[in-house]
């Protein structure tokens, strides 16, 4: 392969490089280049005789920079820290087969718009009230054939086909295809400990009861109940029976006919519905 | 696995005491075994589950996660191919997820009373999905330590799985069965070992698929564009890539392996991963085992 015409090409010289100057397209169209390449050509004789590579390489000035940098305090080298930082921006492909075939990249470049940005701006400085992940809310649902309330938290968020969104603004809760899923907190009867102002009459427990997937973004109504952080570590939710039976009855007068028929049905448990201490259930029972 | 593990077994008087080991072996007392790979990949899948995983009674959905990732200070492009839905085989992927649940701290004491719930959780499932992987990933590791991890594991895995009824609101069957059945060979293979060849290292990363899944890639890339290996294709070539694999065997320096294969290294020590070497080999292993 290296040897076309019988000798080795390795270590030979063009000779129609320094008889034909003229046959070089870029020198005929710039005259300047050439009188200024030929005059650089004839002061400096071409001498080398070994691997052009090896001699550039002998000749670049050595780099005494170092390729070290420092990233929060450590000190790492800088291809190292450029693959750190730009490890999640890669678009490599899937490793899926069928997408790897057509060239679908591994992390899909339109959800990484973040969903919840597009959703969730505002002109507003101090923001618009959102419903988040983790917010306590309060929903209707159907047990044992009667309608009870269920105070819960938010798991998930789900709009105009967007999914697990980080949180939602409270006016688009009416917008038929906003769907929140989220976990039934287990209320109990509150003790001295947990409020020793004896003014609210139920707490979280810090157990969960069942999922409550799907609900209609209308049907939810998003709380803010008083925080008990008397025992260290253990921060709760304290409630009032009067808050709840009121809110219970705002939320059943605005169900329409046809959400009472579609209220999620929530298995009975030990603790769900809601009971005082004596065991009897709750009066905001509807 | 058919029947009970003989009392004339040499390695009866080795595994009888422990107290919750499963003894049912098939012929020849062989155990099933499952790849920790896929078992960590599986962890994932479990994770971006629209259902979410129940652990202790709390439901931690992809939402709850993100939203305690990033109140750990991981950033948002950094999450968003974590939790990423289109890539279900990336180890790597997997393996950074869980070591960024691993790594949350305890709830802060004034924090939402639902934040710290979702984080205790979290927190018992980080201990878990450490005690499950450091065994493997951990290279200083003697081999007790690696047994007692993946006890733990197994027990932790029992409790979430047992707990308040959870069952596949935890995890899907296959996937508990698959980590118990996985650690339970373990325990069986250092016990074979101990009888049959008591001098010898036992190489905790060598069980699994890995050498099987490394040979399928070597036989994939000599029948170039075919999407598949035929049986003339497998005859021709696989004793010719039996050499290939002998040769990588024998010079790790020269095998790159799969990136989707690699796993970074845990020192424990520092308590923090290191990229020193490209995968993990019985060369690598500095631990006593």
């Amino acid at each position: 392969m290296l040897s076309p015409f019988g000798d080795l090409l390795v270590n030979q010289r063009d000779v129609t490089e320094d008889t034909h100057e003229e046959d070089n397209p870029l020198e005929v169209s710039n005259p300047n280049l050439h009188d200024e390449g030929r005059s650089r050509l004839q002061s400096v004789p071409y001498t080398h005789e070994g691997d052009l590579e090896d001699a550039i390489a002998d000749e670049a000035p050595r780099n005494n920079g170092t390729s070290e940098i420092l990233i929060q305090g450590q000190k790492t080298t800088k291809a190292k820290a450029l693959r750190h930082r730009m490890a999640n921006h890669s678009n490599r492909s899937s490793t899926d087969r069928l997408k790897h075939v057509q060239q679908l990249p591994c992390f899909d470049g339109v959800s990484r718009v973040t969903d919840t940005d597009i959703i969730t701006s505002s002109a507003d400085v101090l923001g618009v009230p959102s419903l988040r992940i983790g917010n306590p809310i309060a929903v209707l649902v159907r047990c044992e054939g009667l309608v009870v309330l269920a105070v819960a938290q938010v798991n998930r968020l789900k709009f105009a086909g967007k999914d697990n969104l980080n949180e939602l603004p409270i006016h688009l809760l009416a917008d038929p295809t906003a769907r929140v899923d989220s976990q039934i907190l287990r209320l109990i009867a509150v003790t001295l400990d947990d409020d020793p102002t004896q003014v609210h009459d139920w707490c979280w427990s810090l157990q969960m009861e069942a999922s409550c997937d799907n609900i209609p973004g209308q049907g939810v109504h998003p709380i803010n109940p008083s925080l008990s952080v008397q025992k260290p570590g253990q921060p709760t939710f304290l409630f009032e029976s009067t808050f709840l039976v009121t809110l219970s009855c705002n939320l059943f007068q605005e169900l329409r006919p046809e959400d009472r028929r579609n209220l999620l049905v929530i298995k009975q448990s030990e603790y769900f519905p809601y009971q005082g201490s004596s065991g009897a259930l709750l009066s905001w029972l509807l | 696995m058919t029947s009970e593990l003989s009392v004339d077994s040499p390695i009866y008087a080795l595994l009888q005491p422990l107290e919750f080991l499963n003894l049912l072996v098939g012929p020849d007392d062989i155990t099933m075994d499952k790849d920790f790979k896929h078992i960590i990949k599986r962890q994932w899948n479990v994770f971006m589950r629209a259902k979410g995983v129940e652990i202790l009674g709390y439901c931690i959905t992809p939402s709850v996660l993100r939203s305690q990732l990033e109140h750990n200070g991981v950033s948002t492009h950094q999450l968003c191919s974590l939790l990423n839905l289109n890539d279900k085989q990336d180890v790597v992927l997997a393996y950074s997820l869980l070591r960024e649940i691993w790594s949350l701290p305890p709830p802060p004491a004034s924090c939402d009373p639902t934040f710290a719930l979702a984080c205790r959780a979290l927190n018992i499932y980080g201990e878990f999905a450490q005690h499950l992987m450091l065994p493997y990933v951990c290279i200083e590791q003697d081999l007790d330590k690696q047994l007692i991890h993946l006890s733990v594991a197994a027990h932790l895995a029992f409790l979430l799985y047992r707990h308040n009824s959870a069952s596949t609101h935890f995890m899907p069957r296959q996937s508990y069965l698959d980590i118990v059945l996985m650690i339970k060979n373990v325990y069986f293979c250092v016990a074979k070992t101990k009888v049959d060849n008591p001098t010898t290292n036992f190489y905790l990363i060598l069980l699994g698929t890995d050498r099987l899944e490394t040979f399928f890639g070597l036989i994939r890339t000599a029948v170039s564009t075919d999407a598949n290996v035929d049986m003339l294709q497998l005859g021709s070539r696989a004793s010719g890539l039996t050499e290939v694999a002998a040769i990588l065997a024998e010079h790790p320096e020269w095998d790159y392996s799969t990136r989707r294969m690699w796993l970074p290294v845990f020192s424990k020590d520092t308590r923090e991963f290191t990229s020193k070497a490209d995968h993990i080999n019985p060369r690598d292993w500095r631990g006593n085992v």
